[in-house]
């Protein structure tokens, strides 16, 4: 007595293609349910992450460059003095921020999900 | 000659649900639901040896009468359990009563782990923890029930050829 019919190879192979192909999907789509808000005199915008784009904000001191990358968001360049903002680099978790205060461009990676996971509240 | 007659086995496969269910309930895991659910082997065996009604009693037996061994009649994990069970034994009696031509007891289980920790998710989704976050288990979980399906469905299929010779 065989111990596998092919009934048995064809579900476990779906189920297992089923499994394993979703897993890549949504693990690689994740961080996705992050965005980027980006504060200014101009406005307010939002981005979902992942992306790749450069934007460029006018501010009281001249304009400002942040640029997204994948998941990551950084301000590029800044006409501000002490370019804080640009040395703080790129920022990736929910939470981090990057400022420029003179040309008053505040950049920030919020993820949408807070207040309807489980760590809604330490947030 | 053989086997008393199909009603009089319902009895022996629900000892057997039992006396599986009652020790792995002993077994360390490293995850509270994380199981593997051997007694499942009964219910299988029962599917496919005496049918929907077969199952369906060896499955109560299993849930109500493990359940009030181990301590969990009506507790929270006791509705867990069932839902995951409940959902995982109308997949597999399903699939028996389309395509038992083509699946064996192996295939039958691996629906069935995977419709249990589907329908515990479901459970946790609704009414533990409603966050829509959970889904991103969905695929981690499906691969579990395969695995766990499988190893459960291999030992039904090799009781069931040692009881052939005998029968």
């Amino acid at each position: 007595m065989k111990i596998f019919k092919v009934g048995d190879i064809i579900l476990i192979a779906f189920f297992l293609v089923v499994g394993a192909g979703g897993g890549v999907l949504i693990w690689n789509k994740a961080g996705s349910g992050d965005v980027c808000v980006i504060k200014s005199v101009e406005g307010v915008q939002t981005i979902a992450l992942p992306a790749d784009t450069v934007v460029t904000l006018n501010g009281p001191v001249g304009t400002t460059v942040v640029e997204v990358r994948g998941k990551q968001v950084r301000v590029r360049d800044s006409d501000c003095r002490n370019k804080i903002c640009v040395r703080t680099g790129w920022i990736q978790s929910s939470g981090q921020m990057s400022v420029c205060a003179p040309n008053r461009v505040m950049v920030q990676i919020k993820s949408v999900k807070s207040g309807d996971g489980i760590d809604g509240i330490t947030r | 000659m053989g086997l008393p007659d199909k009603r009089s086995r319902i009895p022996i496969y629900g000892a057997l649900a039992l006396g599986l269910y009652t020790v792995e309930n002993y077994l360390p895991t490293p995850l509270p639901w994380l199981r593997l659910g051997i007694a499942n082997v009964a219910v299988v065996l029962a599917l496919d040896e005496l049918g929907v009604i077969g199952a369906v009693v060896v499955f109560f037996i299993k849930l109500i009468l493990g359940s009030i061994i181990t301590g969990r009649f009506l507790s929270p994990f006791f509705f867990f359990g069932a839902v995951g069970g409940v959902i995982s034994l109308a997949a597999m009696v399903l699939l028996w009563v389309l395509g038992r031509k083509a699946v064996s007891v192996v295939g039958i289980s691996v629906v069935g782990g995977v419709f249990h920790n589907i329908g515990q998710l479901l459970v946790a989704r609704f009414v533990l923890i409603q966050s829509s976050a959970l889904w991103r288990f969905l695929p981690v979980l499906v691969l579990i029930g395969v695995g766990t399906g499988t190893l459960i469905g291999i030992l039904a299929r090799l009781i069931q050829s040692r009881v052939k010779e005998y029968a």
